[in-house]
């Protein structure tokens, strides 16, 4: 009988308890669990940015967004951890957050006012302080895990690592065209917590493991990015320049050592930056390249075996092409000038000359083979591509100007990029930035090296590094010398145009290479509308002091050689027929072809 | 008491008898069987005992379970603390390695930059190129600015040791400014102002 009704009892316990848990009809058991359950986002780590040696750019830092539910904002009984309890005001709670956060009572007064559900009192707090706020046990203040970019070089490099927005929205630099490896996955873990917080150990749990982001190893190196930075910046504000710019690459294998601008972001508060300076200047804006562009003209008469450097051809005082006047930037008479005599004191007249013996469409072909009107294609957003009209839209004062780096327009990283070509025995390598990525399980991808592509003849670009060489031994740049080595390049000079039609101001620049026995290391330099007399807002100098830093820092031993010496001028020979008018018809004997093989 | 009437040897029967003369043997009877009640209860009793102890260690377990998981979490907490302190010490390191704040510092300390370096041709064992002797100059002027980074004191420092240099540098050349004003007011002074005291209105120099 006493069985009996416990057997009764027992099956409307087991009842209730299938109704409660099984049917659950009111769900409350749905509720309870709810209740327990915790799930939380585990963000994934974003990557790091790091130099070519490892120098950290980019590192990630746990942060936590401090966040409010403001219509639950009430005065709430606070258990202190020796069990008593203190009633705690909305009041009090504002100055506790204050003291926390070391912020200004008034913004956090602000911040838990008014009937939002969910607001930020703080973002980006170190975990300490989001311990302050814990210890706090505020019931409607929430702490939400969060990451903090820190960028321990700041402005050095600024513009090239990039930054992040306000929602850790990848928005400039090496951080938004490598977002997608940067970022890594979110994962999420979901468990069961008891009424003190402590996780209920034998409850189920499900773990959905982040993937954290890949680091970004860059080709960039610190120490020659700061030097160029500082070196280009000190001309920049000597000459109160617009904007200076200078970039170092590896010429064997296109690598870009550094980008530098002589004002730029430091992404750790890129709000404060202007506009300007959020980019790398290099790759994005395009100028016309002035006298850098005569040796690519150079290359394009060697390979086409126009000339040499010692073809002497007779300039005159000016060429009249028609209607068009094409003058040099100093006054002489009729001279008989060798081609490297031509390059190093810069002549557009001689320029032309030989140029034009090239068609119109070749020469076209020659820019566009150097990559001019074309993006480097380089890991940085908003890269521009320049201009290179088609020869047939060019006018009829284009046609002549383009030798000489008038009428098409590239960016600083391009002309750099055609120098490298002809320094690397005529082989064009894209610039590239990023050396390798290694993911979070340590596996390295390397990135692969470009295929070079031939530009000129080996030859041709022999010939052109001799007369670039010229240049600065014999010609107009004897400045940009660096003290027991050979170094060669050539200047640059051009009309900005202004934003209001036509010109205003200068864009001059040097582009140069060494050692020039085997050229192994490229420095690029732009100055935009630098303030003072046409001949003294060059950068050659700068050049020296950036290069000359550069070859003692990858310890690359002097020049034993000697360098070229190519006559500038054989004045016994000047042919007196010709004159501004006819200059363009001369002839002039073709350079004897070395028999190669292939 | 029965049990030691059983054993107990039976008295011989005749005086004076000889030990080794046969005895009649007691017949054997059956012991009446004992009631088995008190092995009912010891099961109960082990049964309980078994159930206690499991019951026991159980909870024990669970206490175990339960103080382990307030160890994780204190551990974790722990872990999480260091982590933390050692991100921290890492920042520092990196703004204090950061290549502006590098050259900042060998600036203070009056280091100049390294002139032409000298290289010596191996194979011979001449000076190739001599080395040049670092000048003594004014303090560069560090044009890139230290990193704002959030969070570290040697970044803050940094920060703080710039502004401080950039107002001295202000100031000296604010300085520099006034004295030269001076200079020029007191030869100014030393004019001949033929007894007056107002200077003659002066003339423009050409091209100025």
């Amino acid at each position: 009988m006493g069985i009996a009704l416990l057997l009764a009892l027992l099956l409307v316990v087991a009842g209730k308890l299938f109704w409660v848990q099984g049917l659950d009809p009111t769900g409350r058991a749905e509720a309870a669990a709810q209740s327990r359950t915790q799930t939380e986002v585990i963000p994934a780590v974003r990557g790091d940015i790091r130099d070519t040696n490892g120098k950290i750019l980019a590192r990630t830092l746990q942060r936590y967004d401090i966040t409010v539910d403001q219509t639950a904002v009430a005065e709430f009984t606070r258990v202190k951890d020796d069990q008593s309890t203190e009633q705690v005001t909305p009041t009090q709670a504002v100055y506790d957050i204050a003291d926390a956060l070391s912020l200004p009572d008034t913004e956090v007064k602000n911040a838990l006012d008014g009937d939002k559900t969910f607001n930020y009192v703080a973002r980006g707090v170190t975990p300490e302080q989001y311990g302050k706020i814990q210890d706090l046990n505020l019931p409607y203040v929430y702490g939400q895990p969060t990451f903090q970019r820190s960028y321990p070089n700041g402005a050095v490099g600024g513009s090239i690592v990039g930054f992040l927005g306000g929602d850790n929205e990848a928005l400039g630099g090496i951080e938004q065209t490598q977002d997608e490896q940067l970022r890594g996955v979110d994962g999420e873990r979901r468990y069961e917590i008891s009424g003190d917080g402590v996780r209920i150990p034998v409850a189920p749990q499900e773990l959905q493991a982040a993937e954290d982001g890949a680091d970004v190893q860059l080709s960039v190196d610190s120490d020659v990015q700061y030097f160029a930075q500082q070196a280009v910046s000190e001309r920049a504000k000597e000459l109160k320049a617009e904007w200076g710019s200078a970039v170092v690459m590896d010429i064997k294998t296109g690598k870009v050592l550094a980008m530098a601008d002589s004002s730029t972001v430091d992404p750790n508060v890129p709000g404060k930056a202007d506009a300007e300076d959020l980019g790398v200047r290099s790759v994005t804006h395009a100028v016309e390249p002035g006298s850098t562009q005569k040796i690519l003209t150079t290359a394009a008469v060697m390979d086409q075996g126009i000339a040499d450097p010692e073809t002497e051809i007779t300039v005159p005082p000016n060429l009249q092409i028609d209607s068009e006047k094409i003058t040099d930037a100093f006054d002489h008479g009729t001279q008989n000038r060798t081609v490297a005599g031509i390059i190093a004191d810069s002549m557009n007249t001689g320029t032309v000359i030989m140029g034009a013996k090239m068609d119109k469409q070749t020469r076209h072909d020659y820019m566009a083979d150097f990559g001019v009107g074309q993006s480097t294609g380089i890991e940085l957003p908003g890269e521009t591509s320049g201009i290179l009209a088609p020869a047939d839209e060019w006018d009829f004062r284009q046609q002549f100007t383009v030798l000489f780096g008038q009428g098409v327009s590239q960016s600083p990283l391009r002309t750099a990029s055609i120098f490298q070509a002809v320094a690397n025995d005529g082989v064009l390598i894209e610039p590239r930035l990023v050396e390798s990525t290694e993911q979070a399980d340590g596996t390295v991808t390397t990135s692969e090296q470009l295929e070079g592509k031939r530009v000129v003849s080996e030859d041709a670009a022999q010939k052109t590094l001799d007369v670039m060489e010229t240049v600065v031994t014999e010609g107009g740049a004897p400045e940009a010398a660096v003290p027991g080595y050979r170094v060669g390049g050539k200047t640059g000079t051009a009309e900005a145009p202004s934003d209001q039609g036509g010109y205003d101001g200068y864009t001059t620049s040097f582009v140069g290479v060494a050692p020039m026995e085997d050229p192994q290391y490229l420095v690029g330099i732009t100055l935009q509308r630098p303030e003072g007399d046409v001949h003294t807002i060059g950068v050659t100098e700068t050049f020296s002091t950036i290069m000359e830093q550069v070859l003692h820092h990858y310890n690359v031993p002097p020049s034993t050689s000697d360098p070229v010496a190519i006559t500038k001028e054989v004045p016994e020979s000047v042919d007196r027929s010709v004159t501004p008018s006819n200059a363009l018809e001369q002839t002039w004997p073709a350079p004897a072809r070395e028999e190669t093989a292939g | 008491m029965s049990s030691a009437a059983m054993t107990r040897p039976a008295p011989p029967s005749t005086p004076g008898g000889e030990e080794h003369s046969p005895q009649p043997r007691t017949p054997l009877s059956v012991v009446p069987q004992r009631e088995v009640r008190r092995s009912r209860v010891s099961t109960v009793v082990m049964c309980a005992l078994a159930l206690a102890a499991a019951l026991m260690g159980i909870l024990f377990l669970n206490i175990q379970i339960s103080s382990g998981q307030y160890r994780l979490t204190e551990l974790t907490i722990q872990e999480r603390a260091l982590s933390q302190e050692n991100e921290a010490l890492t920042q520092d390191i990196e703004a204090n390695a950061a290549p502006q704040n590098l050259a900042a510092r060998a600036n203070d300390l009056g280091m100049v930059q390294a002139k032409d370096v000298g290289t010596v041709e191996l194979s011979s064992g001449a000076v190739a190129a001599a080395s040049g002797v670092a000048e003594k100059g004014e303090a560069q002027d560090i044009l890139v600015p230290p990193a704002e980074m959030k969070g570290s004191e040697a970044a803050e420092s940094a920060r703080v040791a710039a502004e401080e240099r950039a107002e001295k540098r202000a100031k000296a050349e604010a300085d520099k400014k006034a004295a030269d004003r001076k200079a020029q007011q007191e030869a100014e002074q030393k004019e001949n102002l033929n007894g007056g005291s107002i200077p003659a209105p002066a003339q423009r120099e050409p091209g100025q």
